[in-house]
């Protein structure tokens, strides 16, 4: 009973101090690590999906740190939108932890392997945190630790390039992060409290004021920064390029999508869309440049020679969708883009765990070495196919119902730019990935070496497809759950 | 109006100052350790800023006292404590990285590690 | 009115075909297992479709809903006489075409046999599920499965030029159905509410539909629906002939391509409605623009050298005439349409055959080599005939009967100027296939050559041949099994 009344903290806590412990353990006993990581990850994913249901059976929870009542205390606001972030997240951190020891075993240095699980879990209760706190300031703290541990990780990776990304990325997420906290700062003047709810209730009387507007403008950029939105996104390509495969699938997957959700959270929740689209046009321009976004990261994704180049600019690409759906202000283009997260952390998770299995074996990443790749590690390239495929957004692939929606969304507000460039970029989609999927199964390998394609690596990649078909097949209930989400989040229109 | 602003608020116009000078150093500076420190001025502004709009006019410091009717707002400081912390850690990360990249690349000027990077990809495509 | 009955018959029928490539998979290394499963899968096939035609035909329709897959949009088969129809023809010429494909798979020693049985068995599946469809975004997840199912076998060479021809196919294919089809597909569904088939279509009911959208949204079908080959879109088809002949026979004449002119059937009929029509515009651009295919298509078949490429023409030409034949909008006009899908099915499978049989008796591939070849292969050259005949319109062929119903839906429609169209194109169909009569049976072998090895096909390709051409001579005399199904379809007669 008691366990079930403070899910919203432990989902968050318990990884946290879990880290903790695991460094305390480690200094003494190496082995024992990653069991403790896999645990913990399995716990944490176990109170995801409880903290699920008790949502949608029992509706939104708010969940009072200390028993302080807001606005004084700190609040968990566990809503139908968050909560399925919350399970996105713990569920790619669970499946993905199978994944680890092996992949690290290859990459990290046997000596640093307890701080890099510390680390990730770290990274990862700081993802969790953002998603699920009530309170603005605290966004800003998950959000730091989610970034610097990220900046750790990628630091991690091995090679200088490594060190250059990582570094990159510290300077441009923390003047993102700057920016955050200043619009939090300037929104914490115009209201006088920190608390989610509290502040959307008064920010109505504000709507006119300056200080608003500034810190609306001033939020947006340091998200857009945050999330590598088209132009800014230069962090990105090798920060996910040069990490550990391990951190560039789970980073892919949850960290720039964590910061849509950021942004779905601040338009729809804070400031509402009332004011996101009449008083300033927040919306439409953001709107705009996602769409700038989704055709540019496609082009970018087309010259790449690398896979995990490859990827990292198609991601650029993936989150103009996120952004796109949420910035339309409509059910079905929302829909689309909660689905779009979950479709994408799935299906671009799994395509970097793919890569990771390359480079297992080939150390490196290069798309020339794929070469008659079915024939070398078929299990490998068959996961790969379903990725490409779902990425495509073929019907019976998770890709297609986010695609659905929006452009189902883009259709009912009238804005058909948007319904090209989505499709569009589709076919630009699957011309890059069809070039490797022709390479991979018909072409010539160079030689006939067999590689070994270990269990606990190829068996969370086909999870990861499992799901994208799963959710491509049978949607109704998820979108069901997104769709109760919508309506939570639209109220505020009225 | 000007005047009004540069005499009673000149708080805000020192920390968009700061924040400039903080992005300026960012961008125009080669060597990273330089980044580094305009990082620093740019979270300092941010500081600024807070502890700035926490002050209530005629207020007194937020210690209970007996005779004071009015205090500043706490909270802002309280905030800002957390973000000295987090402006520290990410200072000591910084630094790290800068430490290994000096190792790897052998300098920490951004236009030799592009060059540097360059001649890899060079080697690479052959 | 035609009833509707719940049934798992259509399951069955999709799912041996679906099943199939796991016993193909496993006996991989007996050829003989894997052909008797490929055969026994085709045959099982064809009985359950029958079984199907022998309740369709008392006017009665099957249904089974397989999941909801969208809150208020179900993936359903719905047995209809005119989804009957098509896979009927579909099944029986697959068996056909299994006896023919494994004596032109061992006459030519191809080589990955396995791969090319298995993924036959799935475009059959495919494309006999998008003719039990129950509503168009079924059938667009299945057309979709066709491109993809399809695509090994025309890259089956996996020489550079067949993976080249493979790509082109793959865009064109894709390019138009995402680009095009996909849209209309959501504002039809957007703009009705349902994508159920409704004989009479489903805009009729509904007011406040905005036509002109409406309109521009049905050339987005037809052009959308890019197997059908409209011009302009059609170069993926002359492409799709690096493919093995007995692909190009059963898939790229009959299947895939008929999948194409079956929607835009099901679209026309079934989704707008005849009557709707007459208030749109647009279905007189498609007219022209399918008049325009007939007669320029025919032109460029003329200049052809390559058999298939010269057929492959023939076949866009042909498939024009479908859909020509619908946009008459007249009930005579779409029996037409409908009827000629079989006649067309049957003499062009015939002729493909035949090409097949001079590739593999005598490796032959253009036009200009075939001097003198009829006194070596008698019993082939006596079914191209047949075929080619059929193209013409020449009785006793199958071809005439569907042109005659073409020219009198031409004036039933007020579009007598159809008609001139027709005439022109017997022509010019007369034009591409009597210089291969000519070469074939008057002109003498070139003396410098050793003719000794110039001898009839294999048994199991000869076989097959002469039972399509048997048909096509049949069906003009027995059309009524066939007219039959096509007036139940359009709701007339019974």
């Amino acid at each position: 009973m008691n366990l079930k009344m403070n899910l919203p903290a432990l989902v968050v806590v318990f990884p946290f101090f879990s880290a903790m412990m695991m460094v305390a353990i480690g200094i003494f006993n190496r082995k024992v690590v990653p069991y403790i990581f896999q645990i913990t990850a399995t716990i944490t994913a176990y109170f995801a999906f409880s903290l699920l249901i008790e949502v949608y059976t029992n509706g939104p929870i708010r969940y009072y740190f200390g028993n302080w009542i807001p606005p004084v205390g700190i609040e968990y606001y566990v809503d139908y939108l968050n909560i399925l972030f919350v399970t996105i997240i713990a569920s790619i951190f669970f499946v993905m932890s199978f994944y680890f020891p092996l992949s690290v075993r290859k990459e990290i240095p046997e000596s640093k392997s307890y701080i890099f699980y510390s680390v990730t879990t770290l990274f990862a209760s700081g993802l969790l945190g953002i998603t699920i706190t009530g309170d603005m300031f605290n966004i800003y703290v998950f959000t730091e630790i989610s970034s610097i541990t990220a900046y750790a990780l990628i630091a991690i990776g091995g090679n200088r390039r490594s060190y250059r990304s990582s570094f990159n990325y510290l300077i441009l997420g923390t003047i993102g992060a700057s920016f955050i906290v200043l619009g939090i700062g300037y929104l914490y003047m115009a209201t006088g409290t920190l608390n989610l709810l509290d502040m959307q209730e008064r920010l109505q009387h504000v709507y006119n004021s300056k200080i608003t507007i500034s810190a609306a403008a001033i939020i947006i950029v340091g998200l857009s920064l945050k999330m590598a939105l088209f132009p800014l996104h230069s962090w990105l390509p090798g920060a996910y390029a040069h990490s550990p495969s391990t951190i560039s699938a789970f980073m892919s997957a949850t960290s720039t999508k964590v910061m849509a959700y950021l942004l779905i959270r601040f338009v729809y929740t804070i400031f509402t869309p009332n004011f996101a689209t009449k008083i300033i046009p927040i919306t439409d321009i953001v709107m705009y440049i996602s769409l700038i976004a989704i055709i540019a990261g496609s082009f970018l994704a087309l010259g790449q020679k690398d896979l995990k180049y490859m990827f990292a600019y198609s991601s650029v690409g993936q989150i103009g969708y996120i952004v796109f759906g949420a910035m339309l202000i409509n059910a079905n283009g929302l829909i689309g883009s909660i689905y779009h997260f979950l479709s994408h952390a799935i299906v671009k998770g799994g395509l970097f765990l793919v890569a990771g299995i390359i480079f297992y074996n080939f150390t490196n990443t290069k798309i020339e070495i794929t070469n008659g790749l079915f024939k070398k590690m078929p299990f490998t390239s068959i996961g790969f196919l379903i990725f490409a495929l779902s990425m495509i957004g073929i019907p019976a692939t998770s890709g297609f119902i986010s695609k659905w929606y929006l452009v189902m969304g883009a259709i009912e507000t009238g804005n058909w730019i948007g319904v090209t460039v989505i499709l569009l970029s589709s076919l630009l989609t699957a011309i890059y990935f069809w070039r490797v999927v022709d390479r991979i199964f018909f072409k010539a390998p160079d030689d006939d070496v067999k590689f070994n394609e270990p269990i606990s690596m190829i068996l969370p990649t086909y999870i990861l497809a499992g799901c994208s078909i799963y959710f491509g097949l049978f949607p109704h209930q998820l979108v069901n759950y997104a769709q109760k989400a919508v309506l939570l989040l639209m109220e505020t229109i009225k | 109006m000007i005047i009004d602003f540069l005499i009673y608020k000149y708080n805000y116009l020192a920390t968009i100052i700061l924040i400039l000078i903080g992005l300026y150093s960012v961008i125009v500076n080669g060597n990273l350790l330089k980044k580094v420190i305009g990082l620093n001025i740019l979270s300092t502004s941010v500081i600024l800023f807070y502890i700035s709009i926490s002050k209530v006019s005629g207020g007194s410091a937020p210690i209970y006292a007996e005779n004071v009717v009015r205090y500043d707002n706490p909270l802002p400081h309280v905030l800002m404590l957390t973000a000295i912390v987090v402006g520290v850690s990410i200072t000591a990360v910084a630094l790290s990285i800068i430490i290994k990249i000096e190792e790897t690349y052998g300098t920490i000027e951004e236009d030799e590690i592009v060059e540097i990077d360059q001649n890899d990809d060079m080697v690479d495509n052959k | 009115m035609t009833e509707t009955v719940y049934s798992l018959l259509p399951i069955y029928a999709v799912l041996i075909p679906l099943i199939l490539p796991i016993p193909i998979y496993l006996f991989r290394n007996y050829p003989n297992g894997r052909e008797f499963f490929s055969i026994a899968g085709s045959l099982a096939t064809f009985i359950t479709v029958f079984l199907i035609y022998t309740k369709v035909k008392t006017g009665i329709s099957l249904e089974y809903t397989l999941f909801e897959f969208l809150p208020g949009l179900s993936l359903k088969f719905k047995v209809d006489a005119f989804g009957t129809y098509f896979a009927l023809m579909a099944s029986f010429l697959w068996f056909l075409t299994t006896f023919y494909s494994i004596g032109y798979m061992r006459g030519n020693k191809e080589k990955n046999q396995t791969r090319f049985f298995l993924f036959f068995s799935l475009s059959m599946f495919a494309a006999i599920s998008a003719a039990f469809s129950g509503n168009l975004l079924t059938i667009y997840v299945f057309y979709e499965i066709i491109t993809f199912s399809t695509y090994p076998l025309v890259a089956h060479k996996q020489t550079k030029e067949a993976i080249q021809g493979a790509r082109r196919y793959l865009s064109y294919l894709l390019l138009t159905s995402v680009l095009l089809f996909l849209p209309a597909l959501v504002y039809t569904y957007y703009a009705a509410g349902t994508l159920d088939f409704t004989l009479g279509g489903i805009f009729a009911s509904k007011e406040n539909v905005n036509k002109s959208v409406l309109g521009l949204m049905l050339l987005f079908f037809v052009f959308g629906s890019a197997k059908a080959a409209v011009m302009p879109f059609h170069l993926w088809l002359p492409s799709a002939m690096v493919a093995p002949t007995p692909v190009s026979a059963l898939l790229h004449a009959v299947a895939v391509v008929k999948t194409g002119v079956f929607v835009i059937i099901r679209v026309f009929v079934y989704i707008y409605g005849l009557d709707f029509l007459k208030t749109i515009s647009t279905s007189n651009l498609v007219t022209i623009f399918a008049a325009f295919t007939i007669i320029v298509a025919s032109m460029v078949a003329l200049r052809q050298d390559n058999i298939k490429a010269r057929l492959a023409y023939s076949t866009i030409s042909q498939l024009s005439y479908i859909v020509l034949s619908v946009s008459l909008l007249s009930i005579t006009g779409a029996i037409g349409a409908i009827f000629h899908i079989v006649a067309h099915g049957f003499a062009k499978i015939t002729l493909f055959f035949w090409a097949g049989a001079v590739y593999v008796a005598n490796h032959k591939t253009k036009v200009s080599e075939l001097n003198g070849i009829a006194k070596h292969m008698p019993y082939s050259m006596a079914a191209f005939t047949v075929g080619a005949l059929s193209m013409i319109g020449f009785p006793p062929m199958a071809g005439l009967i569907s042109k005659w119903f073409i020219a009198t839906g031409a004036v039933e429609g007020s579009k007598p100027w159809v008609i001139a169209v027709l005439v022109i194109s017997a022509l010019l169909n007369a034009g591409y296939f009597v210089p291969i009569f000519i070469n074939a049976y008057l002109k003498k072998p070139e003396p410098e050559h050793n003719h000794s090895h110039l001898h009839e096909a294999p048994k199991l390709m000869l076989v097959p041949m002469l039972i399509t051409a048997t048909l096509t001579i049949f069906i003009f005399f027995y059309p009524e099994f066939f007219l039959k199904l096509a007036k139940l379809a359009l709701g007339i007669g019974g």
